[in-house]
C-alpha cells in the first residue's frame, strides 16, 4: 500500500451571493477618474468601468484588505474608508462579526486567515477566550505542521477502549474488542440543531464528512436513497427522545448511531449494544449541573460515546448557573480520570464552537472531538439573521446546490485543521490525541488572575 | 469550483496589467491645402500644423460672441492654417516663412479677450503660442521669473507660491497668457498699487516677422510700444518680470452705498488717503442683484458696492481707521470674500442671457461720474440694462467695465444688441476715455488712442514689420473681404460720425430698432433651443477649461475641451456636419471635472459630455480602442501625474484628512 499523508485538497469556492464587506470604501463626488487608486491597489479593488473606461467603476469592496493605500494615494483625497455598517450590523454574543466574517474567508479560500494590521485585542475574555494556548515551540520550523517535514496526525477514534487486552496461552486475543470509528480530523458536522436544514445541505455536509473521512450527524432519514449508499458509512443517525428502538433499522453500513438521554435511557442502551453489538452507540447529553455523574452512568451503562451539548454561546444548555463548556468540560473529564475510566467513553463537545481556536481549547479541556453546528452553517455564506426563514433567505440558501455547499464545508474543515496543525506545532505536539485534557498546555486567564492579585487587598478573590 | 452566477471572490486574480501604450496619437483627418503641405515640408519637428477644418475654425474666434453675419460675411475669420510652436527657433523659421510668401500671421494666446485680436480677418496662418507654457526660472533673490510666452497667468502664479511668491498683477481672465495679457492690456488686478503690466515687466524676447529673435529690455526705445501692440510687431516668447512676496494677510472689503456718486467719491478719498489698498473696484446693482439669483438668495442689497483689497497689517489697520471716521460700515466678510473672488470670471452672468455684450474703455476718474450717469442715461434710451464695473487703475484712471445682458440665439435683436455696444462705447470716447483694446471690433476708435502711444506703435511697426505680415489687416486700417470695401465702415473717419449720428437721433433708432425686435420676436422666437445648445450659448468661451483640461495635454487639439466641445454644438445647431475624426476627438476625455472646477458660468459640463456623446454615438459610433489606448496612455503621462498632484486646478478641493497637499 503506497504511504499517502493526509490532505484536505482545497479550492476556492466563491460565494453564491458574496459576503458582506468589512471595509467600505466611498468614492466622493470630487474623484477625477485619474485611475490613481487602480495603480495603487494591490487586491483590484479599484478599476475602471467596464462600460465606460473613462470612469472609475464603484470600489469591490470585498477585495479591500485595509491597508488604507489607496486612501494616501488619493490625489483629490476622494476616498473614505470605514467598517461596513452591515459588517458590524452581523452576529451577536459570541458570534461577532469578526468571527462570522473569518468563517466566511475560510469557507472559500481554504486558507489561514490573516489580519493584515494585527490583532489588537482583546486578549482574555468570557469562555474560550479566558485561555491562552502553548506556543513555547513556534520557533521549530521542522515541527510546522503544514509545511514542515515532520508528520502530525489530527485522527482520533471514537468509542470505548478497554483498559487492558487478554491474551490466552496460545497468544491469541480473548478480550471483546468494542467497535471504533476512526477520524481523520477531530471535528464532526451536527445538523440536529441547526435552524433549517435543507436535502441538499444534508447531502452536502455528508459528502464533505466523506471527504475528510468525518462524520454527519443529523436525523435518520436525512439523505437521499442513492446519496444513502455512497455515505452511510459517514453518516451518523441521531434518534430523537423516546424513540421506539424495537422500530428503528440503522442505515446500511452505518458504523456508529446516536440516542438521546431520556428516562429509560439504561434499558435502550442494553437493547441497542444486543440489537448492533458492532456499531458504536453514542447518547447525547445536555450539559448541565451534575453533567459529570451522567457521563460516569454511561460508562457504566458500557455506552462509547458520550455527545455533550452545550448552547450557541458555549454555555450549558440544563442549569440555573450555566458554566461555560470549557469549565463544563475540565470537569468531566477530572471526574472521568479520577475514576480511571477516562477511555472507555469518547467526548464530542457540540455548541458554541466559533473559531478554528475554539478546537484546540475544547480538546485541551478535555473534548476527543469536536461538533461543527453553526459554524458549517456559515460556511455557506449564512448572515445569522434575528429570524432564519428559507423563504425570506437574504443568500438564498435553499437554492445552494450540494456540491457548492461540500467545498464550502471543506473548505471550512481544512482551513480550521491547518490551524490546528499550527497549534499544535507550535506546542511541539506531534498527534492530536495527546492535546486532550492536556492542562498544562494551557494557561486560564482566572488561574493567573488569582495568583496574581489574589493576596492584594481588593484585588481577585481566591476564586 | 467557479461556477455560473456566483458571486465575486473575495481574492481576486490581479495579475499585473498590459503595459500602457507608448504613444497615442488621435486618429487625423484629411489635411487640407497646399500651405499646410508647404509647412509640413519645411520639416520642424516640434510644430503641429492643424489644417482640418473643424479644428482650424476653432481659432475664428475669441472670447466674444460675434453675430454671425458680421463675422462671417465681413471677413475671412477662418485661418488657413494654425500652427503651434514648441520652440523659439520654429517660431523664428514659420515668420520667416510666412513674410517670404507674404501670409499674415495671427499671433494668438489663449483667446480670452472680447475684441477678436486674436482672429484672423484675412485669413493667413494662425500661431498658437499657448503651448510654449513653460515657467524658465524663478529667482527668489531678485524676484523675477522668466517665463515663455505661452504661460498661463494662473499656473505661473502656481510655481510661485511654491516659493513663497506671487504675481505683481494678473488680468481678471487668469488663464490668458503672458504674451496675450502684454499685447492687448496690461491693465486689470491689482493694477491700482502695481501699475500697468509694462511696470512689471524687465525684458522680453520678440520674434519678428523676418525670423529675427529680438531680445528688448527697458532701454530698447521700441520696449514700450510692444505693450498693447495686439500682435503688431512680432511674436513675444520670453518675458522676464517682476514679482513679489506673497503678502502675510490679504483682506477684502465691501461698503455698499445707495448712489455711484458716494461710492466713487468714497474709493477717490481712499485713493487719496495713507491708507494705500492694493486694489479698489466699483460694481453697480445690477451685478449684486444676478450674484443673488446666481446663489439663490438675497445675500446683498442691490446697490453700488466698493471693493476693497488689503495687503497687510498696517495697511489694514489704516483701513479700519479711515472707514470709522468716514461713519461708514463694511460688508460681512464672507460676502466681501466672495465678491472678491468673483473678480476672475466677469463673464459668468452670460448665462442669463444666454449672451453677455459690452464695451470696455479706459477713463479718467475726474471724468467718470460724468460719464457713468451718461452711460446710463444712453442705456435707459436704448432699453438695455447695463452693468458697471470699475477696477481703478493707478495713473488717475480707472479700467470701466459695461456689461448687459442679451440674447445671443436670436440673430437679429443680439445683432441690434451688439451695435448698441458701439454706440455705448462711442458715447463714452466721444466724451474723454480711451479704448482699452482695439481688436476688430474697437477700430472705429483707434485714432482715440493715447497720440504716444499710436506713434510709438507706428514707428516700431515700420521698422520690425514692413511687410506688414503680422496681424495683417487690423488696427490701424480694417480689411476684410470684397477688397476691404466691408472692413472700411469700421473706420474711425465713417463709423465714429455714424454711431454718433445714431446716438444724437437715439429715440428715432430705437425705434428703428424696436421695428427690428419686433420683427425677430415674431419670426425667430419659436424656433427652439436645445439643452445642449443652450449650455453652449452659456459658455464664456474664456479658455479656463483648456489650461486644465489632460486630454488637451496629450492631443493638443482644443475640441477635447469643454470649450472645443460646446462650439462643435453650435457648428451642429447651425447644421454644419462634423467629421467623423472630430466625433471621436470629443470622446477623448478623462472625466476628471477640471473643467467644471475652473468654468466660471458653473456649467454641469460633463453631464452635458454624456448627453453630446450620445448624440454622436448615434451619429458616427464610437471608437472604443482609440479611447482605451488614449486613458491607458494619458495615465502613464509623468505630465499627467503633475497635473493631477496639484490637483489638476489650483485650490481644487481637498479632502477632510487636512493638511496641505505633499509638493511633487
Amino acid at each position: 500500500m503506497k504511504y499517502e499523508r493526509y490532505h484536505i485538497p482545497l479550492k476556492s469556492v466563491p460565494g453564491r451571493v458574496g459576503p458582506v464587506p468589512k471595509f467600505v470604501i466611498i468614492r466622493a463626488d470630487n474623484c477625477i477618474n485619474c485611475g490613481k487608486c487602480e495603480k495603487s491597489c494591490i487586491y483590484g479593488v479599484h478599476k475602471r468601468s467596464e462600460a465606460d473606461l473613462r470612469k472609475m467603476a464603484d470600489p469591490d469592496n470585498n477585495l479591500c484588505k485595509n491597508c488604507f493605500r489607496c486612501i494616501q494615494d488619493c490625489p483629490q483625497r476622494a476616498l473614505t474608508m470605514m467598517v461596513g455598517p452591515d459588517y458590524k450590523a452581523l452576529g451577536r454574543g459570541l458570534w461577532t462579526s469578526l468571527r462570522i466574517f473569518t468563517i466566511w474567508s475560510e469557507s472559500e479560500t481554504g486558507k489561514i486567515p490573516v489580519f493584515g494590521a494585527g490583532y489588537r485585542g482583546l486578549f482574555a475574555g468570557p469562555g474560550y477566550d479566558g485561555m491562552w494556548t502553548d506556543m513555547s515551540e513556534i520557533v521549530r520550523p521542522t515541527r510546522d505542521g503544514i509545511h514542515g517535514r515532520e508528520y502530525i496526525s489530527t485522527s482520533v477514534d471514537l468509542g470505548s477502549r478497554p483498559a487492558w487486552l487478554e491474551f490466552d496461552k496460545a497468544g491469541a486475543l480473548v478480550t471483546d474488542m468494542p467497535p471504533i470509528v476512526e477520524l481523520q480530523v477531530p471535528f464532526v458536522i451536527d445538523t440536529t440543531r441547526l435552524r433549517s436544514a435543507t436535502d441538499a445541505m444534508k447531502t452536502g455536509m455528508a459528502r464533505a464528512a466523506k471527504h475528510v473521512d468525518s462524520l454527519l450527524f443529523a436525523a435518520p432519514d436525512s439523505l437521499s436513497r442513492e446519496a444513502a449508499s455512497e455515505l452511510n458509512a459517514h453518516f451518523v443517525p441521531v434518534y430523537a427522545e423516546g424513540t421506539d428502538l424495537r422500530s428503528i433499522v440503522l442505515p446500511r453500513g452505518a458504523r456508529m448511531a446516536a440516542l438521546t438521554l431520556g428516562s429509560n435511557w439504561k434499558e435502550d442502551a442494553k437493547r441497542f449494544k444486543s440489537m448492533y453489538p458492532q456499531t458504536v452507540l453514542a447518547f447525547r447529553v445536555n450539559a448541565g449541573k451534575d453533567v459529570e455523574k451522567r457521563v460516569l452512568d454511561l460508562v457504566k451503562a458500557k455506552v462509547d460515546v458520550a455527545h455533550v451539548l452545550f448552547d450557541e454561546e458555549g454555555m450549558e444548555l440544563d442549569s440555573v448557573e450555566p458554566r461555560y463548556a470549557k469549565d463544563s468540560l475540565r470537569a468531566i473529564h477530572k471526574a472521568l480520570v479520577s475514576k480511571s475510566v477516562r477511555d472507555q467513553i469518547t467526548i464530542i463537545a457540540g455548541g458554541g464552537i466559533a473559531a478554528a481556536e475554539h478546537v484546540p481549547k475544547t480538546l485541551i479541556c478535555g473534548a476527543d472531538v469536536v461538533a461543527l453546528e453553526k459554524a458549517a452553517v456559515l460556511a455557506l455564506e449564512c448572515r445569522d439573521c434575528m429570524t432564519c426563514s428559507m423563504g425570506s433567505c437574504p443568500v438564498n440558501m435553499g437554492d445552494a446546490p450540494a456540491e457548492w455547499i461540500e467545498n464550502r464545508v471543506t473548505n471550512l474543515m481544512g482551513a480550521w485543521r491547518d490551524q490546528l496543525l499550527e497549534v499544535l506545532g507550535a506546542m511541539g505536539l506531534r498527534e492530536v490525541r495527546r492535546l486532550r485534557g492536556e492542562l498544562g498546555r494551557a494557561i486560564f486567564f482566572e488561574d493567573v488572575e488569582r495568583e496574581s492579585f489574589s493576596d492584594i487587598e481588593g484585588g481577585a478573590g481566591d476564586g | 469550483m467557479a461556477e455560473a452566477g456566483v458571486g465575486s471572490p473575495i481574492y481576486r486574480n490581479n495579475s499585473a496589467p498590459p503595459p500602457p501604450p507608448t504613444e497615442f496619437s488621435a486618429k487625423e483627418e484629411r489635411s487640407e491645402g497646399k500651405l499646410a503641405e508647404a509647412l509640413r515640408a519645411l520639416g520642424l519637428k516640434d510644430v503641429r500644423i492643424i489644417s482640418s477644418f473643424g479644428e482650424r475654425m476653432l481659432y475664428s474666434r475669441d472670447q466674444s460672441e460675434i453675430p454671425r453675419f458680421m463675422k462671417e460675411i465681413m471677413f475671412l475669420s477662418a485661418p488657413t492654417v494654425v500652427v503651434q510652436p514648441e520652440s523659439e527657433r520654429s517660431v523664428s523659421a514659420l515668420l520667416k516663412f510666412a513674410s517670404s510668401h507674404r501670409i499674415p500671421v495671427i499671433p494668438r494666446g489663449s483667446g480670452s479677450s472680447p475684441f477678436g485680436g486674436s482672429a484672423p480677418v484675412v485669413g493667413g496662418m494662425v500661431l498658437d503660442v499657448s503651448v510654449m507654457d513653460q515657467v524658465l526660472a524663478i529667482d527668489v533673490h531678485r524676484l523675477t521669473a522668466r517665463v515663455r510666452g505661452g504661460v498661463r497667468w494662473a499656473d505661473l502664479d502656481h510655481e510661485l507660491e511654491k516659493h513663497g511668491l506671487t504675481l505683481n498683477t494678473c488680468p481678471s481672465s487668469k488663464f490668458s497668457t503672458v504674451a496675450g495679457w502684454m499685447a492687448t492690456g496690461g491693465m486689470g488686478l491689482n493694477s491700482y498699487s502695481k501699475g500697468h503690466l509694462r511696470e512689471s515687466v524687465h525684458a522680453i524676447s520678440l520674434v519678428t516677422a523676418d525670423g529675427l529673435v529680438r531680445k528688448m529690455d527697458r532701454a530698447d526705445p521700441l520696449f514700450p510700444a510692444v505693450f498693447g501692440s495686439e500682435g503688431q510687431l512680432g511674436v513675444i516668447t520670453e518675458v522676464t518680470l517682476s514679482v513679489r512676496k506673497k503678502p502675510e494677510k490679504s483682506q477684502p472689503h465691501l461698503i455698499m452705498f445707495s448712489d455711484f456718486r458716494s461710492a466713487l467719491s468714497f474709493a477717490y478719498a481712499l485713493g487719496n488717503s495713507d491708507v494705500r489698498p492694493a486694489h479698489i473696484v466699483y460694481e453697480s446693482p445690477l451685478k449684486f442683484s444676478l450674484v443673488n439669483r446666481m446663489l439663490g438668495g438675497e445675500r446683498y442689497t442691490p446697490e453700488h458696492g466698493i471693493i476693497v483689497n488689503i495687503e497687510g497689517q498696517d495697511s489694514e489697520d489704516r483701513y479700519q481707521q479711515f472707514v470709522k471716521s468716514a461713519g461708514l460700515k463694511d460688508e460681512k466678510e464672507y460676502l466681501a470674500r466672495y465678491m472678491w473672488n468673483e473678480r476672475f470670471f466677469p463673464m459668468k452672468m452670460r448665462k442669463y442671457g444666454p449672451g453677455m455684450l459690452g464695451s470696455e474703455v479706459v477713463i479718467p476718474l475726474k471724468i467718470l461720474p460724468d460719464s457713468l450717469q451718461k452711460a446710463e442715461d444712453l442705456c435707459k434710451e436704448l432699453g438695455l440694462e447695463p452693468m458697471f464695473e470699475v477696477h481703478f487703475l493707478s495713473d488717475g484712471n480707472g479700467l470701466l467695465l459695461c456689461y448687459y445682458i442679451t440674447d445671443q440665439g436670436n440673430t437679429i435683436s443680439f445683432t441690434l444688441d451688439a451695435a448698441k455696444s458701439m454706440i455705448l462705447t462711442s458715447m463714452l470716447i466721444d466724451n474723454g476715455a480711451r479704448p482699452y483694446s482695439i481688436g476688430i471690433w474697437n477700430t472705429a476708435f483707434t485714432n482715440a488712442e493715447e497720440k504716444a502711444q499710436l506713434t510709438r506703435l507706428r514707428e516700431a511697426k515700420a521698422k520690425l514689420d514692413p511687410g506688414n505680415v503680422m496681424n495683417t489687416g487690423k488696427y490701424f486700417f480694417l480689411s476684410g473681404r470684397f477688397g476691404g470695401v466691408l472692413g472700411t465702415a469700421f473706420s474711425p473717419g465713417i463709423m465714429r460720425p455714424a454711431l454718433k449720428t445714431m446716438r444724437v437721433f437715439s429715440p428715432l433708432t430705437m425705434r428703428l430698432m424696436r421695428t427690428g425686435y419686433k420683427f425677430a420676436e415674431r419670426r425667430l422666437r419659436p424656433k427652439t433651443r436645445t439643452e445642449l445648445l443652450k449650455i453652449a450659448d452659456e459658455c464664456a468661451m474664456c479658455g479656463a477649461c483648456v489650461s486644465v483640461c489632460p486630454a488637451y495635454l496629450v492631443v493638443k487639439d482644443e475640441r477635447v475641451t469643454a470649450r472645443g466641445k460646446l462650439l462643435a454644438v453650435k457648428a451642429m445647431a447651425r447644421g454644419q456636419k462634423i467629421t467623423k475624426e472630430h466625433a471621436d476627438r470629443i470622446f477623448l476625455c478623462m472625466r476628471c471635472k477640471a473643467c467644471e472646477q475652473v468654468c466660471q458660468s458653473k456649467l454641469r459640463l460633463v453631464d452635458t459630455y454624456d448627453e453630446l456623446e450620445k448624440e454622436l454615438e448615434a451619429l458616427y459610433g464610437k471608437d472604443e480602442k482609440e479611447i482605451e489606448n488614449f486613458i491607458r496612455y494619458v495615465e502613464s503621462q509623468p505630465d499627467f501625474d503633475k497635473l493631477i498632484e496639484r490637483g489638476l486646478v489650483v485650490g481644487a478641493p481637498k479632502h477632510g484628512m487636512g493638511g496641505e497637499r505633499d509638493e511633487v
